[in-house]
């Protein structure tokens, strides 16, 4: 074993999935990953969470990996690169996000949906991710961040922001039409941003006071409860909240209030 | 012609039965949100350098993930969660 497989760091443990009452996380000081072939390691300054970090903790999604370090919006500083390895500079300021290796040479991924490839592979989910001192990823994966960004505010662009981008694509969201949100936590007042910026009237459905207050400062055109109505008819939908039955209400409420253009 | 819901997230509990002539007839449509391509990310990035997108984050430092986590579960953070690892 080599002199620098023997330096240590912090990270936060899933030993068990359970619920996260439980504090199923445990801090433990593990050997520094080092980078393999083709990857960077970076020396983690944030990470923010994500619901499907507490999907994997508490094991609704089915585990890949034991003993996994969850985390996969992860922002930090370029330390070490491995062999090949040459994108990014040492002292770089990059990303990490959930899509952390595709086959590259399945259907999917030659049709440009590399998220649907069988083989891929996920951060804080098949590989250790952020909730560490030291993380590692493939360069071809990994984004460029710029210096002048404050670390906290791009971590949640990572995947809250992506995934929200990437839905507002799916739920055909076009400039100027109205758009429903259900549920308004962290992807959602990042997807609120950009709706509002191509203007969209934004119809805020969420039974937190605290969630409507923010919903409100950041330009929804109205918010309402949890199993409210959106006064209007809707465009397009986006459901963030992971209920899909009828009660809650918001999932009925959506195919409701969809209109017929 | 109907109008579009995208379930964004990863999981969800059981969808509840859906009336065809009600909730899909007229050409609604249904749809999931699988993961992301590195054009989204990169695409994204772009786009929130431009507006710019301003997320609202409470930090924890690293040790308090369990806590975090738990907070978020509540729905007691407004806007997203960061671990601070410093």
């Amino acid at each position: 074993m080599s002199a620098a497989t023997e330096i240590t760091m912090q990270a936060m443990v899933l030993a068990n999935p359970s619920r996260i009452e439980t504090s199923p996380l445990a801090q433990r000081e593990l050997p520094e990953p080092e980078p393999r072939q083709g990857e960077i390691r970076i020396k983690v300054e944030v990470c923010a969470i994500c619901r499907t970090d507490l999907h994997v903790i508490e094991g609704e999604l089915p585990p890949r990996r034991p003993h996994i370090i969850p985390g996969h919006q992860v922002v930090g500083i370029v330390d070490k690169q491995g062999s090949g390895s040459g994108r990014f500079a040492i002292g770089q300021r990059v990303g990490i996000a959930w899509l952390r290796w595709t086959c590259g040479k399945c259907p999917y991924c030659r049709r440009g949906q590399e998220n649907l490839c069988p083989q891929a592979l996920f951060t804080g989910y098949h590989e250790n991710g952020g909730y560490a001192q030291y993380a590692t990823v493939r360069e071809d994966f990994a984004y460029a961040l710029p210096m002048s960004l404050d670390p906290a505010a791009a971590a949640p662009l990572l995947c809250a922001g992506i995934i929200g981008f990437r839905a507002l694509r799916r739920a055909e969201v076009r400039p100027g039409c109205r758009v429903a949100l259900y549920g308004f936590g962290s992807s959602a007042h990042i997807t609120i941003q950009v709706a509002r910026h191509w203007k969209c009237s934004v119809y805020v459905m969420t039974r937190d006071e605290r969630h409507q207050a923010l919903a409100r400062e950041l330009g929804a055109t109205w918010v309402g409860g949890a199993t409210a109505r959106p006064p209007e008819p809707i465009d397009s939908a986006i459901l963030f909240a992971p209920v899909g039955g009828w009660s809650p209400r918001p999932w009925k409420h959506w195919i409701w209030a969809v209109r017929l253009r | 012609m109907g109008g579009t819901l995208a379930v964004a997230g990863i999981h969800l509990s059981d969808i509840a039965k859906l009336n065809y002539e009600r909730h899909l007839f007229h050409e609604k449509t249904l749809r999931s949100v699988t993961a992301n391509t590195r054009q989204d990310g990169e695409e994204l990035l772009r786009v929130a350098a431009e507006i710019p997108i301003r997320p609202r984050t409470t930090v924890f430092p690293l040790a308090d993930a369990n806590v975090a986590l738990q907070q978020m579960k509540n729905d007691a953070i407004q806007g997203t969660g960061v671990l601070s690892v410093e």
